[in-house]
């Protein structure tokens, strides 16, 4: 039960940072190098909203989403001068321009943030635990496991059923015809690119507790987030969604059955569903 | 003209690299020694990219095995045969990438091998990371340069500037290697099957046969550039097999120019160079860094040899464009 | 003899079932040509029998060997070459290169490979084989051109060059002539029939929408319609059938 807890907060930890890397995909055929970067952003700006100790919840979700608007303005900005311009270029030369946008944002976040270590409690309600059938689980980890959900949830229905998703998807399918039938394309384009980038920036400020701030914050997550991207199938929310809550457990039963040896069965699970599935769980998606 | 000029700059710069200890101090002959090794890489994963079109994510994770192996068996007392580790490491490399490339290539391609890879030295770095026997976190320290002998000649890598020396010869040795590969049969058909990989299939070829020769050829080197670096750098941790290490030859190929032989050995030393100049500025490295590499994709996306080759070309551009004129007006005296 | 035989091959892509049971048996020396509306199944069946695409059931034989299962490869280096609808030639290699590394491909399978292991460029034997074939396609004069540079109709006959380099028992063309000017069609069609003249014993098989190039070329035609085989035999014989002129030559009728 404690592992399937931890497990699911690991899982929607990576979620919330793998939905927009996937978004980007979906709308860009461009897989993001840089993501992780902006989520590093993300947890930089809200932290220096909310300081070390943030006041209450509300005061970190406010940062959060104060974050999320600062990435998704940037993410517009890259998009604009970079992202336009590589999206008919070779997939590799994609992957270089993105990696060089990273590099631009470690640079930048050491100038301004400089290289120690800064960290974050969590705020006051959610600092420690509630006891569910008798067993005690922290709520900070509720907390992310609901903002997980709850990201979830408004993407799919953003997606699937409301009418901005019958538009991105118009566009993303096919851009010409979608001009064709009177829809803004590049605007259209922008506000969906800015609005995955703003959900990594999002995830940057709500994950911001118990992590340890450091110019190296996106590699991790980045690698984590590329995994559940493509086990879910590129493009595609639900099955990054399936895939993160996958991840976990499997990173659950890890750090269970084999505590010495801790985040290998992710990447044995990873290179496995890699070959049985190389399509991934739902298959590739444009949206 | 090209070739001369080429071949003129490429011996200038041996020349240059040979004479370095002689008057550069000891930091920049550390990194000088160290691009050469990295710049060996490079080619190594440029002959799977540029000839075979196959991209690895995942090529420090082979660096890592080769300068592993020779550390262990440094440590384990086998320094008087340092030929035979070098070759052993080789093979070590040689080895794993045929068994991946066995497993992986005829399933997976493009995105879905650079995320394979990339996983698959994720893998072998945090193990290693837990493994006591090789140090754990720490890695092995203290890895001695050992002697080199050939026939009655001993030479005591140990002292002085001998073991850059020795990565002189040994990474021209191996740059010759893959200029050989390179530009032979085996090159040329690797090319096609970048170019039109079904094009390729209809002419005869065994397409996944040649593609899995080569993943193996280029993880032998890779393998080969980390047995050389471990005594180098004296010192191995779980991190010279890290992601930066597997990106490092993606980067130098793509500022140099994936499509020539050379590329990625001058993105090499370009970014070096870039490093070393800006290596006092916190920060503004990486941005310095990332806007050249930005550059580099948006507006030259054949590389600096491929600019270097435009720059020849429009040079030469007169006589060039006569034959060519002529060339189109002959049909027409038919 | 039979140089290709198929016996009641299926093919489907998804629940779309492109072919129903197509038998075909194609002798040595003869130009065999597939022709049939748009959707009839030419294309998938000319795949089928070149290995680029598998199929449910049935089987390909060629030379008399069973080589269903075997990929393009196998049937390349046994004697089967081809061309694509649009050619594809290795567009940043020079023409020469383009027809070296094909014959240096049939070499090597061959164990003919006469160039020492040391040698990076190709050897003589090679590049002369490549100038004469380049002179037989008229493109001698464009050798050092990239491919890249070539006009539609040269690239074409690159294709063929890369093609005849592997010194081919039977020639697939799929489409030669598509999307070329009435004057180049004449020209190719020309290069065809002096390629595989009476005299070459070179087997053609082909499939082609322009009535002028099969009625020029072949010896023997195969209608297809809706995956089916629905005639087969001389011009003449095709010509009279009316099942064909029902379905295919009816609306040719109309337009002449």
């Amino acid at each position: 039960m404690f592992t399937l807890v931890n497990g699911l907060t690991t899982g929607m930890a990576v979620f919330l940072v793998a939905a927009g890397l996937t978004l980007v995909f979906g709308i860009m055929r461009i897989l993001n190098f840089a993501h992780g970067a902006f989520f590093m952003i993300g947890a930089y700006v809200a932290s220096t909203l909310v300081g070390s100790a943030p006041r209450s919840v509300l005061a970190l979700v406010a940062a959060a989403v104060v974050a999320a608007l600062v990435v998704g303005v940037l993410g517009i900005v890259v998009q604009r001068f970079v992202l336009r311009r590589i999206q008919h270029v070779d997939e590799h030369y994609m992957l270089i321009a993105t990696f060089a946008v990273m590099l631009v944002c470690v640079g930048f976040v050491k100038l301004i943030w400089g290289l120690e270590f800064l960290s974050v409690d969590p705020p006051p309600g959610i600092d420690t635990g509630v006891e569910i059938f008798s067993l005690f689980v922290p709520s900070f980890s509720l907390f992310i496991i609901s903002s997980g959900v709850v990201v979830f949830l408004v993407l799919d229905f953003v997606i699937h059923r409301a009418w901005t998703g019958k538009m991105i998807t118009a566009i993303a399918r096919d851009g010409w015809m979608a001009e064709l039938l009177g829809i803004n394309v590049p605007a259209g384009i922008m506000a969906a690119v800015g609005g995955s980038f703003a959900l990594a920036g999002l995830a940057g400020g709500l994950l911001l507790p118990n992590q340890t701030l450091s110019p190296a914050l996106g590699d991790t997550f980045l690698l984590l987030a590329f995994i559940t991207v493509v086990i879910g199938g590129l493009g595609n929310v639900r099955g990054a969604f399936i895939a993160a809550i996958l991840l976990g457990l499997i990173d659950g039963l890890n750090t269970m059955l084999l505590p010495a040896y801790p985040g290998v069965a992710v990447y044995v699970g990873m290179v496995a569903f890699l070959l049985l599935w190389p399509n991934g769980i739902l298959g590739e998606s444009r949206l | 003209m090209n070739r001369t000029l080429s071949g003129l700059l490429l011996i200038f710069a041996g020349a240059a690299l040979v004479l370095l200890p002689l008057w550069a101090n000891s930091g920049l002959v550390f990194l000088a020694g160290t691009t050469m090794v990295v710049g060996v890489f490079a080619l190594s994963w440029n002959l799977l990219f540029g000839y075979a079109g196959l991209a690895s994510f995942g090529s420090g994770g082979l660096f890592s095995i080769g300068a592993y192996t020779m550390a262990v068996m440094l440590r384990g007392g086998f320094e008087g045969q340092f030929l035979l580790l070098i070759a052993l490491s080789t093979l070590a490399g040689g080895a794993v990438a045929l068994a991946i490339g066995i497993v992986a290539l005829r399933r997976s391609t493009g995105i879905f091998l650079a995320i394979l890879t990339l996983a698959l030295a994720e893998l072998l770095r945090i193990t290693l990371a837990k493994i006591h026997w090789v140090g754990a976190e720490d890695g092995i320290p203290n890895i001695v340069r050992p002697n080199f002998s050939i026939g009655l000649a001993t030479v005591d890598l140990g002292r002085g500037n001998h073991y850059y020396w020795f990565l002189c010869i040994a990474c021209a040795l191996l740059v010759a290697l893959s200029w050989w590969i390179a530009h032979g049969r085996f090159g040329r058909t690797l090319r096609t099957i970048r170019l039109d990989i079904e094009r390729a299939a209809f002419m005869g070829v065994d397409t996944h046969r040649y593609r899995l020769v080569a993943f193996t050829i280029s993880g032998a080197i890779a393998a080969c550039a980390g047995a050389l670096f471990a005594p180098w750098a004296q010192i191995v941790t779980p991190d010279i097999g890290n992601m930066m290490r597997s990106t490092q030859p993606i980067l130098f190929t793509l500022l140099g120019g994936a499509s020539s032989f050379w590329g990625p050995m001058i993105g090499a030393f370009l970014f070096s160079a870039i490093e070393f100049s800006t290596r006092t500025l916190v920060g503004i490295q990486e941005i310095i860094t990332g806007s050249i590499l930005l550059g580099v994709v948006l507006l030259f996306p054949t590389g600096v040899a491929g600019a270097w080759n435009a720059l020849i070309a429009r040079l030469t551009a007169r006589p060039r464009r006569d034959e060519a004129t002529s060339a189109a007006l002959q049909p027409v005296k038919e | 003899m039979a140089m290709i035989r198929l016996r009641s091959v299926d093919k489907s892509y998804g629940a779309l079932k492109v072919l129903h049971g197509v038998d075909a048996e194609i002798s040595e020396g003869e130009t065999f040509a597939i022709i049939g509306p748009n959707g009839a199944g030419k294309t998938t069946l000319f795949k089928v029998m070149t290995g680029e695409v598998g199929c449910e059931a049935g089987t390909v034989e060629f030379l008399g060997k069973d080589v269903t299962r075997d990929p393009a490869y196998r049937r390349t280096r046994a004697g089967m070459g081809r061309t694509f609808q649009v050619a594809r030639v290795f567009k940043e290699m020079t023409a020469e290169e383009n027809v070296v590394v094909a014959i240096e491909a049939r070499l090597k399978n061959a164990g003919q490979s006469d160039a020492p292991w040391y040698s990076v460029k190709p050897s003589r034997a090679a590049r002369d084989e490549a100038r004469d074939l380049l002179a037989r396609l008229s493109l001698d004069r464009k050798a050092q051109m990239h491919a890249a540079e070539l006009s539609h109709g040269d690239k074409k006959r690159l294709e063929l060059g890369i093609t005849l380099a592997g010194r081919p028992k039977v020639l697939m063309l799929d489409e030669p002539t598509a999307g070329m000017s009435p004057s180049e069609r004449v020209g190719v069609t020309e290069l065809i029939r002096s390629i595989s003249g009476k005299g070459s014993g070179l087997t053609v098989v082909m499939t082609e929408h322009d009535m002028g190039v099969i009625f020029g070329l072949a010896d023997r035609i195969m209608v297809m319609n809706q995956g089916r085989k629905i005639a087969e035999g001389s011009i003449d014989d095709i010509r009279a059938d009316p099942v064909v002129r029902d379905v295919y030559l009816g609306k040719e009728a109309h337009h002449a």
